[in-house]
């Protein structure tokens, strides 16, 4: 592993290093209020950046705010996936699922097929109880199986709930779905909330995040994190030591419901349909997808990785043949003939490629960088031995085994590995 | 050296006791069917006379039979591979896939080079239907071998998580290859075998092409289990699913043992892969996923690591879906296949049979 | 007027002008500006089968119209047309991010598509409140202009029109056919269980009912469905004389077909929508072409005119332009095409003071229900709905000879 090597070499102290030293250290005393900061910040750069170059070059500013804040579904969703897999170690492929109750939860409450007109932030936190419910009832019995037969009943659960969704015409108006979704009501100051300025979706979007961050975090660094994390290194141990495991687990498991049932009120406010074929696994890999390249057990992490992997899906991918185009009128990009093949940049269809990038992401970062791209101070320290971290450094005490690559009877998972 | 005498003296009796069993169970269904079929607020329409549902009852089981062996045969790959390194191949569904998509390929190579093939010819579909499983067969093993190789290997032995995560996504991979190769559409496969060959029993008809594929699901299962219980190979195969370190100690070679198994597991998926082709008609790129969910549901049903569990749970699986879409609810089978799949795991984790080649839950 | 009349006599010269017109110093300048028409289609796998006749068909029409309209210069841009296919199949959601898209584009002042109706549900409230005049070549679930489920999806005025009838005709049309032409009293229904072949397969089943016919077994099997020759048994029991299948090649229209032979319903009529009219044994991906020699007694419905004056020059011009022949729903891109260069004429005929105004003069120039538009499929109106007064279903059966449909015949429901 390369990452193991370059922790061989001592750390060189430079300035760069010692403000990320007391930036951390700040981080890890003020939790909420650095959450509260950088999200202020990254919000406002989310609002500047589309209406400069170069990004209001590729297209104007209000299909960025739309992007972002279709962006901030699937950031909700990774954050709660993560607390799943990241952080209790229990992998859940039917996520979308609970998407899908939070979904119709909200279409129920606020659509001309029910006759109800429901506020939307009441029903936001209505949604996501209705979703944790539901993760409840599916966790309960399931929880006691070991993490491979979870994840096989928690795919086939992935698949039931579209079915039923689609067969049961009188209450759920079936394959059609539920349109005329009524959208949230206006906001003081900011005001209506409309498909032409998604502004107020972004900017709903970007509170959500952060509250649900905030949350996250606060959990994540109380005994229960502590807790999820000595499950997933093991259960057994962690059972010995007092751990109802069971609870424990369907609390992570409720928790990743919640918060999938946020998104999902949210998208079918802003989409207003909902209908079964937008919850099928192709969601759920998704965002497994964005936690695995962001970083799994790391909030941030596959905060970021949910929003880059959105934005290559909905916009990188989707402008590439436009830009192509461009360049080709600008004679920067030729047409040109290898053999029979005919190559045709412009031509070619990005988007059709998007799960096969995805699903080669996933094996390239698994195989070669399990901690993602922004990976948890716990990897990190897994892979940097003992010298990066002190003795004091909270993240080490629920972090003594290791993550992936451990198991009773092998050794060092460097070296399995 | 007992067990071997154990398992000598008791084949003939154990074959006897399956063989009554299978013909009780499949007798059992057709009785159910025939009622069933006759129940005009079961069916939501015109009820049969008795006779019509006599012969549609048994044209129904031999369907069954026929996508049963179809999903215990893929199932065995699963159940296969989890026995011994106890890792959900959720690409095996594809490698299925793969194979039907080969078998195309072989089986429309052989009737492109023969103008005018006279396909009623036996000796001539005898033929086709050898060189498709002979090609077809190796190149899904060998692929499946290859993607253990490439994918699962490096995380022998550490996690479970990772390698799961990515067996997800080698699954994806290999469906999107596919949608690049051959598009999202149907691929039509030749249906070499005619579906005219008919045997007229009453009323029902029952096509030839179902009893064959059934005859050579069985087939390659028994092959499999004599080779599984009755040769060294496949004693370091039950070895290693006991307790790797163990066998590893006895002098069992643990990656030429992973290695072999997933390649008879990719074998029996292309083979499943060739009488999909000449069942339906045509092959998807999407084809593995439900495939393969629903042949992981049958290795679940039987008890995961079983070999026998799995053909089992596999004709099980086919017939519950089976009696769905024979009584009109095919917009409901695969929500009762999940259904079966979750009580399953809730009430009897170890499946019906219980999990023989090892239990480190 | 020098780059007008170099833009009508040569195509390229017309491409060149308009690369020209497309860099920012060219705003204003003779031409009143360059626009676009944005096309919302899925691109992928089978459907892509079905979107490519549609768009070839659009810019066929703006070709020969010389890229103009109203005094401003068309263009059809890579980066207007959009895929809202995601892993193979049309996606609402995805849909719907490309509208926000579109409709943020200033310069688009029309968009043809989608395909699918469960897509326009997702589009329409975009392209509604952004006042962008929308087209759509083959949506016919009725549930998007009629009664109180198309007023849910609209805020403001209507700008969705199509130039193609719905399924509460199409279904009818086939049953009308199976019941009236084909003698055939009992039915098989099957349908795919998504928006368009269910409703389509509900309409059927309604009229057939309503003609006194019989339906031996109504059934649904979603596109995931391994085992097709079960269910076509179950239908065999049933001793149908006609099978009826609401759904698209894509989700089994041909599998269906397939497992119907195996069952013994391989000499029964089977009789699809428009789903399964996509193109002849030769184009990839069709009904045809997977269907083989099965397809003998197969049968479909298109929801728009089968036969009309000048169609066969159209058909001689597609081929001369695409090196393929038309099929599939070309001709009724071609006449959304059609529609909005009409439409862009009067537009830019009130001299409106900026693209935002254009779009709306655009708007209210499309969807006027007292203009009678001369289309490629003869002269047509919409309703205050945006339905189109043509409600014409052409039935189309298999010629074994020439490997395609054949067009039959064509059933006026315009006065029923």
């Amino acid at each position: 592993m390369t990452a193991a090597k370059a922790a061989v070499r001592p750390p060189k102290p430079t300035g760069w290093r010692a403000i990320r030293e007391r930036m951390r250290n700040y981080a890890h005393h003020h939790r909420s209020i650095t959450i509260l900061w950088t999200m202020a910040i990254a919000g406002a750069l989310l609002i500047v950046l589309p209406r400069i170059p170069p990004l209001n070059l590729i297209q104007s500013a209000n299909p960025w705010y739309d992007a972002f804040a279709n962006a901030g579904v699937y950031v909700l969703l990774a954050m709660g996936l993560n607390v799943v897999v990241g952080l209790a170690g229990l992998l859940d492929l039917g996520y979308a699922a609970f998407f899908a109750i939070g979904a119709y939860t909200y279409a129920y409450s606020n659509s001309p097929f029910s006759g109800q007109d429901l506020p939307f932030f009441p029903m936001l936190v209505v949604g996501a109880a209705v979703a944790a419910v539901f993760g409840i009832a599916l966790g309960a019995p399931t929880l006691r199986l070991r993490g491979d037969y979870l994840a096989i009943m928690t795919l086939g659960f992935g698949e039931i709930v579209p079915i039923v969704f689609v067969n049961s015409d009188p209450y759920t108006n079936g394959t059609n779905g539920i349109g005329g979704i009524y959208r949230p009501e206006a906001l003081p100051f900011f005001g209506e909330f409309s498909p032409l300025t998604s502004f107020n979706y972004m900017i709903v979007m970007i509170v959500i995040v952060t509250v649900a961050m905030m949350l996250l975090y606060r959990l994540h660094d109380s005994r229960i994190g502590r807790a999820w994390m000595a499950i997933r290194e093991d259960e057994l141990a962690a059972a010995a030591n007092g751990i109802n495991t069971v609870v424990t687990k369907l609390l992570a498991f409720a928790l990743g419901a919640t918060t999938s049932g946020f998104a999902g009120v949210f998208n079918a406010s802003k989409l207003t349909i909902v209908s079964p074929d937008q919850f099928l696994f192709a969601v759920s890999f998704t965002v497994l997808a964005m936690i695995i390249v962001g970083g799994m057990g790391n909030i941030w992490g596959v905060a970021a990785g949910g929003f880059i992997v959105f934005m290559i899906q909905a916009v990188v991918l989707k402008q590439l043949s436009g830009i192509a185009e461009t360049l080709q009128k600008a004679g920067l990009l030729p047409v040109f003939d290898i053999g029979p093949l005919h190559v045709d940049i412009a031509k070619v269809n990005f988007v059709e490629y998007q799960y096969l990038l995805f699903g080669i992401a996933l094996v390239i970062m698994m195989l070669k960088r399990p901690e993602g791209l922004f990976p948890s101070q716990v990897r990190r320290a897994e892979l940097h031995a003992a010298e990066e971290l002190g003795p004091d450094d909270p993240e080490l005490l629920g972090a003594l085994g290791d993550t992936p690559g451990n198991d009773e009877d092998m050794g060092d998972p460097a070296a399995s590995r | 050296m007992t067990t071997v005498a154990v398992a000598r003296r008791s084949p003939l009796n154990r074959a006897a006791r399956i063989v009554a069993f299978a013909v009780i169970a499949i007798v059992l269904y057709d009785i159910v069917l025939f009622v069933a079929l006759q129940q005009s607020w079961l069916t939501g329409s015109k009820a049969l006379t008795g006779d019509h549902a006599f012969g549609v009852a048994i044209q129904q089981t031999i369907n069954a039979l026929s996508i049963g062996a179809i999903y215990a045969l893929i199932a065995l790959g699963y159940t296969m591979v989890y026995g011994i390194i106890e890792l959900i191949n959720f690409a095996h569904g594809d490698v299925f896939m793969v194979g039907a998509f080969l078998s195309i390929l072989v089986t429309a190579g052989i009737f492109g080079q023969i103008p005018g093939a006279d396909i009623t010819n036996i000796p001539f579909l005898i033929l086709v239907l050898t060189v498709a499983l002979l090609l077809v067969m190796p190149a899904t093993g060998l692929l499946n071998l290859t993607i253990e190789r490439i994918f699962y290997r490096p995380f022998r032995g550490g996690s479970r998580l990772a390698p799961l995560i990515t067996a997800v996504g080698v699954s994806f991979i290999l469906q999107n290859v596919a949608l690049v190769v051959v598009g999202s559409g149907d691929r039509a496969a030749p249906q070499v075998f005619p579906l005219n060959w008919q045997i007229p029993i009453g009323d029902a008809k029952i096509s030839v092409l179902s009893i064959f594929i059934f005859v050579l699901a069985v087939g390659l299962m028994l092959a499999l289990n004599t080779f599984v219980n009755r040769t060294r190979l496949g004693r370091a195969m039950r070895a290693t699913a006991q307790d790797q370190q163990a066998a590893s100690l006895m002098g069992v070679d643990l990656n030429q043992t992973i290695a072999l198994t997933f390649l008879l597991g990719g074998a029996l998926a292309g083979a499943a892969g060739v009488v999909w082709g000449l069942r339906f008609g045509f092959v998807r790129q999407d084809l593995g996923f439900n495939a393969g969910l629903k042949a992981f549901t049958s290795a679940v049903l039987g008890g995961i690591g079983n070999i026998n569990g799995a053909a089992l749970g596999g004709f099980f699986i086919g017939f519950t879906e089976n009696l769905a879409s024979a009584l009109g609810y095919s917009r409901w089978s695969e929500f009762l296949v999940f259904l079966i799949l979750t009580f399953v795991l809730i009430f009897r984790p170890t499946g019906i049979l219980g999990q023989q080649l090892g239990d480190r839950a | 007027m020098k780059l007008r009349k170099l833009g009508v006599f040569a195509a390229g010269a017309a491409v060149a002008f308009s690369a020209c017109s497309n860099t920012p110093a060219a705003t204003g300048g003779a031409s009143k500006g360059t626009v676009y028409f944005a096309i919302e289609l899925p691109q992928q796998g089978s459907e892509k089968a079905a979107s490519d006749p549609i768009i070839n068909g659009i810019k066929l029409a703006v070709k020969q119209a010389g890229g103009k309209a109203g005094g401003y210069t068309i263009e059809i841009p890579q980066s207007v047309i959009k895929d809202d296919a995601l892993n193979g199949a049309h996606d609402a959601q995805t849909g719907a991010n490309n509208m926000s898209q579109i409709v943020a584009e200033e310069k688009v002042i029309g968009v043809i598509g989608p395909l699918n109706s469960s897509v326009a549900k997702a589009q329409i409230p975009i392209s509604n409140e952004g006042g962008l005049s929308q087209c759509s070549p083959a949506n016919t679930n009725p549930d998007l202009t009629k009664g109180a489920p198309a007023a849910q999806l609209r805020k403001k005025a209507n700008n969705y029109i199509r130039v193609v009838t719905t399924d509460d005709v199409q279904g009818p049309a086939a049953s009308q056919y199976i019941y009236d032409t084909l003698k055939k009293t009992s039915v098989y229904i099957i349908d795919d269980t998504e928006t368009f072949g269910k409703g389509v397969a509900d309409a059927f089943e309604k009229d057939f009912k309503a003609r006194g016919g019989t339906v031996t077994k109504r059934d649904g099997a979603p596109k995931t469905t391994q085992d097709y020759v079960t269910i076509m048994t179950a239908a065999a029991s049933g001793n149908p004389q006609a099978i009826y299948f609401g759904g698209v090649t894509a989700t089994g229209g041909a599998r269906i077909l397939l497992a119907a032979a195996q069952a013994g319903l391989g000499k029964v009529p089977y009789v699809g929508p428009d789903g399964i009219n996509d193109g002849s044994a030769t184009t990839k991906d069709s009904f045809l072409n997977l269907a083989g020699d099965k397809a003998a007694n197969s049968y479909s419905t298109l929801a728009g005119i089968g036969t009309f004056d000048g169609k066969a020059k159209f058909d001689a011009d597609y081929l001369a332009e695409y090196k393929t022949a038309a099929t599939g729903y070309a001709a009724q891109g071609y006449a959304c095409a059609q529609v909005f260069l009409d439409a862009l004429g009067r537009a830019g005929a009130t001299n409106p003071a900026d693209l935002k105004a254009l779009r709306e003069a655009m708007r209210v120039a499309v969807t006027d229900t007292s203009r009678t538009y001369t289309t490629i499929q003869g002269k047509i109106t919409f309703n205050a709905d945006g339905d189109t007064s043509q409600k014409i279903v052409s039935i189309y059966s298999f010629d074994a000879t020439a490997k395609d449909w054949k067009f039959e015949t064509q059933v006026d429901y315009a006065s029923k």
